[in-house]
């Protein structure tokens, strides 16, 4: 399912998972921040292994019939795991060194496994709204009603603060020198492209992210320090320290793509309709796309709708992607329209669309991206 | 995408006991579905389709509904099957059974254990090349507990314990017992995987006795290594087996009982063997797909295979193209390209992977990127001897026309494999290569029945004629038909495609100029060979080649690539004048 990449007047609904298992501390319909702690999850400790049939004095086998624990059984710090009375002297023990589970115990080694109950890790919400529901010790989802908008390609992972929009316009790049501390913390919008320097203007500066329609790929290698990014860098940003001067580097989301310019008319607007608000964005890494969310009022989203999905029909406001129209708006004017050549002259299904000036083509669905429903 | 076909129907209306069988193919971008079936009697391809595989917002493969739009798709085309019960498990009362193939489900990370660190390393990269594993984290019993990605991160899907003259020390049994407690292995949440000799005692047998790992008879660990393939074998049954456990939905549709997910690759190894034995020539079939490029090789008994995994035209196309650099890949094209525009198609190619070329200039670069993949596979399998067939999968078979796929494979030959003088090649559009090794193994038989009738479609027979120079004479062509006869010379740097009318048989004789030398011919000697149009090789032609056996280069470059484009036929001058 492909929802609409801009949206707003909608809401979204955001999950979040434990690892493994955990403890929530909200119920349905608390309000959250992205920092509020949602629950937590016991995080993983190192095993400790020990010597059970060493500290008895016994064969690994007779170690095992003295076992006063059984396996997979709580046990806390002290506690006995195995005791053997002796004919003479006093009973010998052999007790937990922590608090933790009993995973196993090797007869033919005599040495036990021991889980402690280390640390916990805390889950945070990520995204302001409202807890929808939770599912006992898994997830939780929280609504966020306001503006979602969903790019091509992201990293940096999840960060939260307030949308800043720098520029004049979606296709009109924005100089680097222009950037002050007015967008330190902040989610940065620019029109046209990112450049190296803002790039390293945007770090200095302690920027969480910045959106963009796109980046050229000699760019964003050189900031990275390489001539060109790798497909490990496609998912995370590798930054040399040099260059960040020691700061986290900003999260980074393109809405075209790479070596794109200017993001879509629609996706501006979005954007600065929703200038100075609170947001979080969502970047793991691709293959995972990046997205946006910001929170509105209720008053100002007094019906939300759920987010829509994307469809090709006649009337959708589609961007083309690919060839020497790349990045250009367009109306589809008849879907399913007949199946078209490619240059390659293999047949493909493609829709008639109509670009600015009113100029007719034919286009592989494959390479259109729905923008708005009819 | 392309050719949604149907290749055969039923004369009679399935019946209840009408059986079929759906092979669903789980591409990173591509569900690629074939039906086969009962015709009047006759096991039959049926009909094939493709469709996107579909995502969620997390990335994540939803194979139900992959298998439910593919299974809309083939009934539009031949109204089978009536109905896919989304909620039954089994076939044995069902119009269809599914077989699911495929590398959609996330790879395995895998860490291996190994007495030395040398063993440790040879061991990963004997094992590492497989579409279903994303990685290995290798080392000895202490280097992987000082591991703190190992510590922290999540538990990895299998751990491979590899002892061999030197097994674990035995005051490392310890550090062992800790090592497999942290990976999960100790509490079962992990399979274990012990690659030993047969007669080999590890120190560790006790700890190891109790966990029960899977024991694979293989010596990972010095030169004289055997038993990979059987470790490979077991790791892709883990796969398997795993993979179905962890797909969103199969485990909700009607899986043939005897079904497991079988990886891709395995399934073109299983084809590959059996096209070989049933021609008795050496096959290789090459699969460029979005995210991997599979190669195999089978000659008798020899069997070599190869996965190039995160190499691929979709989403491995950023990888692809780390992998061989921008020189190799200009190196195909009939122009020059602009500063960056390489490296900006592959990484807009590997976030946006379902696009198509829609300019002849993205076409040229799609097909260097094809050439350079097939380079990889080739490469990957180190092929000394030439086959006798050539099979294209995947991206040569989608989205390509069978002209420019024959191309393709040859210039992919002409660099990994130069020695090649006589080679057919095939482009296997109904995707049966992986459908049939899936239903081999569940059904030989029917395979095999599938598989004789409705085969791959031969494409051309090229022919190596070497040692000519640039636009010197290189060799004469005669062909003949009943009712005409064409004569050719052909000029040294060309790829001549000769093809005799539609639908005649026509015989072609080949005669080499003094000092070209004509697949493997003697002097004087005529190469003959008949151009006999069939259900499987409707098309038949000849691709003459009088290349060097070079990759193009040099201050020509681009004029050679043009050259070579026209004369075989792939293309236009026009579509070469446009650029």
């Amino acid at each position: 399912m492909t929802h609409l990449p801009y949206q707003i007047g909608c809401v979204t609904v955001t999950e979040r998972r434990f690892a493994a298992r955990g403890e929530f501390r909200v119920r349905t319909g608390d309000r959250v921040e992205p920092d509020t702690v949602v629950g937590i999850e016991p995080a993983p400790a190192e095993p400790i292994i020990f010597d059970v049939a060493g500290t008895l004095r016994r064969p690994p086998s007779e170690a095992a019939q003295g076992l006063a624990v059984k396996i997979g059984e709580r046990v806390t710090r002290g506690a006995v795991i195995a005791r053997f009375a002796g004919s003479r002297g006093a009973p010998r023990e052999c007790r937990s060194p922590e608090n933790g589970v009993l995973a196993s115990y090797d007869g033919s080694s005599g040495l036990a496994t021991l889980l402690p109950g280390g640390g916990q890790s805390d889950l945070k919400a990520g995204v302001s709204g409202v807890v929808k529901d939770v599912v006992d010790g898994r997830s939780v989802t929280i609504e966020t009603p306001g503006a979602f908008v969903s790019g091509v390609w992201g990293v940096g992972g999840d960060v939260h603060g307030v949308l800043r929009v720098a520029g004049q316009g979606r296709a009109e790049p924005v100089a680097a020198e222009s950037l002050d501390g007015r967008f330190t913390y902040s989610i940065l919008v620019v029109g046209g492209s990112v450049s190296v320097e803002m790039l390293a203007r945007c770090a200095e500066l302690e920027v969480r992210a910045i959106i963009a329609g796109g980046i050229a790929p000699s760019a964003l290698g050189e900031y990275l320090g390489g001539a060109m990014p790798l497909p490990e860098t496609l998912r995370r940003l590798q930054f040399s320290p040099k260059k960040a001067g020691g700061n986290t580097p900003p999260a980074l989301m393109l809405l075209e793509g790479f070596d794109a310019g200017g993001m879509a008319e629609e996706a501006w607007q979005v954007l600065t309709a929703c200038n100075g608000r609170e947001c979080s964005l969502f970047a793991p890494g691709w293959p995972v796309r990046p997205r946006l969310i910001v929170q509105l009022p209720r008053h100002e989203v007094p019906d939300p709708l759920p987010l829509r999905e994307a469809q090709v029909a006649p009337g959708s406001t589609v961007r083309i992607i690919g060839g020497s129209d790349a990045g250009t708006t367009a109306k589809v004017v008849q879907y399913p329209a007949h199946r078209v050549a490619l240059p390659s002259r293999v047949p493909v299904d493609s829709a008639l669309v109509r670009v600015a000036g009113g100029v007719e083509k034919m286009v592989p669905v494959l390479n259109l991206r729905v923008i708005a429903n009819p | 995408m392309e050719d949604d076909k149907v290749a055969a129907v039923p004369t009679a209306a399935p019946s209840e006991a009408a059986r079929y069988t759906l092979v669903c193919d789980y591409g990173s971008l591509w569900t690629k579905g074939t039906l086969v079936g009962d015709v009047d009697g006759t096991s039959r391809l049926l009909a094939t389709c493709a469709a996107p595989t579909p995502t969620d917002d997390a990335g994540r493969k939803d194979l139900r509904a992959a298998t439910l739009q593919i299974a809309e798709k083939l009934r539009s085309l031949t109204g089978i099957p009536s109905a896919l019960p989304a909620d039954a498990i089994g076939g044995e009362q069902l119009e269809v059974s599914l077989i699911p193939v495929g590398s959609a489900t996330p790879a395995m990370r895998i860490v291996l254990i190994a007495p030395d660190g040398g063993s440790a390393r040879r061991a990963a990269s004997l094992l590492e090349d497989a579409s279903y594993i994303e990685s290995i984290r290798a080392g000895t019993v202490s280097e992987l507990l000082e591991d703190a990605g190992l510590a922290v991160g999540p538990r990895p899907d299998a751990v491979i314990l590899i002892e061999a003259r030197s097994g674990i020390p035995q005051a490392e049994v310890r550090s062992l017992a800790q090592l497999l407690a942290r990976t999960g292995v100790d509490t079962r949440l992990v399979p274990m995987i012990h690659c030993r000799p047969g007669d080999f005692e590890s120190p560790a047998g006790g700890l190891l006795r109790r966990l029960e790992p899977e024991v694979v008879l293989a010596d990972l660990t010095g030169k004289g290594s055997y038993g990979s393939t059987a470790a490979r074998r077991a790791l892709n049954l883990l796969y398997s087996e795993r993979a179905l456990t962890t797909s969103a939905g199969v485990l909700g549709l009607p899986l043939s009982r005897r079904a497991r997910f079988v990886s891709a690759a395995g399934a073109e190894v299983i084809t590959a063997k059996f096209a070989a034995g049933a021609r008795s020539d050496k096959v290789a079939v090459l699969d460029v797909g979005g995210s991997n490029t599979t190669a195999c090789y089978v000659d008798g008994e020899e069997l070599r295979y190869s996965v190039a995994s995160g190499c691929g035209v979709g989403a491995g196309a950023a990888a692809l193209y780390g992998r061989v650099g921008e020189a190799k890949l200009q190196q195909w094209l009939p122009f020059a390209p602009r500063p960056d525009e390489l490296r900006a198609w592959a990484l807009n190619r590997a976030v946006q992977p379902l696009t198509l070329p829609r300019t002849l200039r993205e076409v040229f670069i799609e097909q260097a990127f094809v050439r350079e993949a097939l380079c990889v596979g080739l490469e990957g399998i180190a092929l000394t001897t030439p086959p006798d067939l050539v099979i294209g999968c995947g991206a040569l078979a989608r989205g390509m026309r069978p002209q420019v796929s024959a191309v393709l494979l040859v210039d992919a030959l002409n660099v990994c494999c130069p020695s090649w003088q006589q080679v057919g090649l095939a482009v296997d559009t109904s995707n049966l290569v992986p459908a049939l090794g899936a239903v081999a193994a569940v059904d030989p038989e029917l395979a095999a029945r599938v598989w004789e009738l409705d085969a791959p479609r031969g494409v051309a027979t090229a022919v190596a004629a070497r040692g000519a120079r640039a636009e010197g004479p290189a060799a004469s062509a005669v062909m003949r038909w009943e009712g005409g006869e064409e004569e050719t010379a052909v000029a040294g740097g060309q790829l001549k495609a000769l093809q005799p009318p539609y639908g005649v048989t026509a015989q072609v004789e080949l005669k080499a100029m003094p000092g070209v030398r004509l697949a493997g011919a003697g002097k004087r000697e005529l190469v003959s060979l008949e151009l006999s149009p069939s259900v499987a090789y409707p098309l038949p032609q000849v691709l003459l080649d009088t290349r060097p056996v070079l990759r193009p280069g040099g201050s020509r470059r681009t004029d050679l690539v043009a050259t070579y484009l026209i004369s075989s036929g792939a293309f236009g001058k026009r579509d070469l004048e446009s650029l």
